[in-house]
């Protein structure tokens, strides 16, 4: 009887004990724009910007000189209006991006992030973007592009 | 907590009218043993409010010994707690009842009366959960920090779950214990708000991604002993 019951109590036990460690965030945070930029004469075809800078007035460049044809900028979570520039070749654009914000909870160690909904685009000028075309109006995650960039 | 002492009382004589006839024919020497109720506190959780400031909680414990090896268990505790993790802060407010039995697997000598237990438990907690602050978990740095610090109130929310234990108890003085006990707990079921969790469950304590929790006490109990019995 004494055995048994230990047995038993060392194998109960052992299921219960699985450990994960969750004191590391390991889970997708608060995603970014994802921006594709295309051809304006083949808008099917992916078109590389040459020398790409993406900014906001008054700070810093998050992306500097950078030759792609995609790029992931973080939205401000603090309001519901961010507006970007974007240059190439010496040329700018404004992007003004507009959406609606939600808070998800992820988990203890990663907290909460924000989602956005309702995404708008306009553009201040065409000095190299022709076109802005919103693809996918909700940004949940960061598999998909939201944005297509005609140029 | 009255309702659930006299629950409790009302177990005790449900058992005790249980324990006529019982009675041990193979030894010679004839060792009676106390049936009694022990009631003690948890002196780890007075002492942890005084080392963390953002822990405090009380516990106390009954048992009753109803079978020569087996008690009926039970604990009931507060407690008040605020966990700070990287993006959120949250406290964790209320009451729990635990109930079940214990197994006495060591082997006294005569008249001695000391445990090397293990358990089982049934635990019930009723309580509050308010997200005092939370920093949204962005990219980089590139934006100010976005942080919320209007608490958010989770009232009415409850979680059960089983425990198994392990602990000692020894008779230091006549009718008085000093007892340690660690328990493995794994959740049932918990009523967790929208868009939150129950990151701490009062008696369950922190709640692990898998649905695990650990929890430990260290009692004094005085024994009111009510009948003295053949082993």
């Amino acid at each position: 009887m004494n055995k048994l019951f230990f047995v038993l109590f060392v194998v109960v036990l052992a299921t219960f004990y699985s450990c994960e460690n969750d004191d590391i965030c390991l889970e997708s945070t608060t995603p970014q724009l994802i921006i594709r930029f295309y051809d304006v004469s083949n808008p099917t075809v992916k078109k590389s910007v040459n020398s790409l800078n993406v900014w906001i007035a008054a700070k810093d460049s998050i992306i500097k000189n950078k030759a792609t044809d995609s790029i992931a900028i973080p939205l401000n979570t603090n309001t519901t209006n961010t507006v970007y520039r974007f240059s190439s070749a010496n040329k700018i654009d404004d992007l003004s991006f507009t959406y609606q914000k939600g808070e998800v909870y992820i988990s203890r160690s990663c907290g909460f992030k924000s989602i956005f909904q309702n995404l708008t685009a306009t553009k201040s000028s065409s000095n190299w973007i022709q076109q802005v075309i919103i693809t996918n109006p909700t940004i949940e995650n960061e598999k998909n592009a939201h944005i297509s960039i005609l140029h | 907590m009255k309702k659930t002492h006299i629950f409790l009382f009302c177990i005790s004589l449900f058992f005790l009218s249980h324990l006529s006839g019982f009675a041990q024919k193979k030894d010679t020497l004839k060792v009676t043993k106390p049936y009694s109720i022990r009631f003690g506190i948890d002196l780890s959780k007075p002492l942890t409010s005084l080392i963390d400031n953002d822990k405090n909680g009380f516990e106390i414990t009954a048992d009753f010994r109803f079978k020569n090896r087996y008690y009926i268990a039970s604990e009931i505790g507060y407690t008040n707690k605020t966990t700070a993790e990287d993006y959120i802060n949250f406290t964790s407010k209320g009451s729990y009842i635990k109930l079940g039995v214990n197994y006495n697997a060591y082997n006294n000598w005569l008249d001695m009366n000391n445990e090397i237990y293990v358990g089982i438990r049934y635990g019930f907690s009723s309580f509050n959960q308010t997200l005092n602050s939370y920093t949204i978990n962005q990219h980089g740095n590139y934006f100010d920090e976005n942080i919320n610090n209007t608490p958010i109130e989770y009232d009415n929310l409850s979680a059960h779950w089983v425990e198994l234990l392990l602990g000692v108890k020894v008779e230091t003085f006549k009718n008085l214990f000093l007892g340690a006990s660690v328990s493995f707990n794994n959740l049932i079921n918990s009523n967790d708000p929208d868009n939150f969790e129950n990151l701490y469950i009062p008696g369950f304590n922190k709640r692990y991604l898998n649905k695990s929790g650990a929890g430990f006490n260290y009692t004094v109990s005085y024994q009111i002993p009510l009948y003295k019995k053949v082993k």
